[in-house]
């Protein structure tokens, strides 16, 4: 893959508005392209992939920037928030700790405060770190299209997003009280590479013993398979023992289909994607 | 297509034309002449043109120059006081050695302070998490993590 110094040439396009943004890629159809934080977009751009004329800036679209809680508790995460200031905002930390650690232990402090949380989600799909969390905490996603828009959860975004779709926010309900939360991430460097594998977990225990709910979101894994609902089942209602929480585990690393990559092989990563979630439900458990 | 912007740049405000594809990174050493920002692996890996945005450190590589509109930008050239006094994170580099072919040390300076501006009692994995999109191939970064352990220390962040 040839590296190039310089990003090709391209139109940049500010839109204000969502309405503008929908406009611009009705007229530019296919030649346009979505740009949000640009971390990875500018990266992609100067190794010539997916280059197009035409390039749709986000930055100054009003509406897509809001970290607030409604009166009903739940949290809206606009999609161009920043990765850092979902991780240092006190709202997040308080009633949704598990994302704003994702989002701490994403990347390097320069990629935290230009990555944007749709952007992770959007451009990177299968490997975007904040989406296991956004999956095991239930978010939905608001989806825009030119003709509407629509909410979905974010687990089934995949399927419903379009390529001419805009992902304008998430919307988090509010946690029951006393709700437990792990999560673990595997990379080569911790603070730096991508997560090569990981899982988060959300935990609903009765009387400190019994698994009341659980939601567990695997990265690193194919987008259908993210959500490890045979590993829930096998929680669900038991007595949380060191035994049931490895079968739970050995059946999400089952469920979760990966390729090999440069760096490991499937098999090897299904080993480590084990050993991930085991210690995300453990260290729910004692949270 | 090209676009007029104004940034504020180590405190002057300067109007600029600038061409969609171009970087901040490229504006700042080409057009501003500010070559004191490093250009190495030019895709976010290496932290060598690290430069402060509204006060938050940023890879000026990764980021399009016509989207720093309206904002300030700190580049290393910027730290040294009147007369060219050195800014205590320069002068702790130079003294503790933190400084070999001195290629990285602007990105590792800038992402030092933006840490030192929000944070002036960092404990050592605060720093080395701060430092952590900057690569060094000479020094082995122990140097580095004390000068700006001293910097700290001689900003008046002693802990």
């Amino acid at each position: 893959m040839t590296y190039y110094r310089r990003v090709p040439e391209f139109d940049y396009l500010a839109p204000k508005s969502i309405g503008e943004v929908f406009s611009l890629l009705g007229r530019y159809k296919g030649d346009a392209t979505l740009f949000a934080g640009g971390t990875i977009a500018l990266h992609q751009m100067k190794e010539r992939i997916g280059a197009r004329p035409y390039v749709i800036g986000l930055k100054g679209v009003s509406g897509l920037d809001a970290l607030a809680v409604g009166k009903d508790g739940v949290l809206t995460v606009g999609a161009m928030v920043l990765l850092q200031r979902i991780a240092d905002s006190a709202e997040v930390q308080g009633g949704w700790p598990l994302l704003a650690t994702v989002c701490r232990l994403l990347g390097t402090p320069q990629i935290r405060n230009m990555g944007t949380i749709g952007g992770n989600v959007a451009i990177r799909f299968s490997t975007a770190e904040t989406l296991p969390a956004l999956i095991a905490l239930r978010a939905q996603v608001r989806i825009a299209a030119a003709g509407g828009e629509t909410v979905v959860p974010v687990e089934n975004l995949y399927r419903e997003m379009k390529s001419d779709n805009l992902l304008t926010e998430f919307l988090l309900p509010a946690l029951p009280k006393g709700v437990r939360m792990g999560y673990r991430k595997f990379a080569v460097r911790e603070h730096f590479d991508y997560a090569t594998v990981g899982a988060a977990v959300v935990l609903d225990m009765d009387d400190g013993k019994t698994c009341k709910d659980i939601t567990i979101g695997l990265g690193g894994v194919t987008l259908p398979t993210m959500r490890a609902k045979g590993a829930e089942e096998i929680m669900k209602g038991r007595t949380v023992t060191d035994d049931i929480i490895a079968k739970a585990a050995e059946a999400a690393a089952e469920g979760g289909h990966m390729g090999s990559d440069v760096m490991f092989s499937a098999g090897y990563k299904s080993k480590v994607l084990k050993t991930m979630v085991e210690r995300a439900i453990k260290e729910a458990v004692s949270d | 297509m090209k676009h007029d912007i104004e940034l504020k740049v180590n405190g002057d405000t300067v109007t600029l034309q600038v061409d969609s594809r171009r970087t901040l990174l490229e504006v700042l050493r080409e057009q501003l002449g500010l070559t004191g920002t490093k250009e190495m692996c030019n895709k976010g890996d290496c932290g060598g043109c690290t430069v402060t945005l509204d006060g938050n450190a940023v890879l000026s590589c990764m980021m399009l120059a016509v989207e720093a509109n309206g904002k300030e930008v700190v580049t290393i050239e910027g730290l040294a006081g009147e007369g060219y006094r050195l800014h205590p994170l320069q002068k702790a580099f130079v003294e503790r050695g933190a400084i070999q072919c001195g290629y990285c040390s602007p990105g590792f300076i800038m992402s030092a302070k933006a840490l030192l501006d929000k944070n002036p009692h960092p404990n050592g994995d605060q720093i080395r998490e701060a430092i952590s999109n900057n690569i060094c191939r000479c020094t082995g970064y122990v140097q580095i993590i004390e000068a700006i352990e001293s910097a700290a220390l001689e900003m008046g962040g002693a802990k």
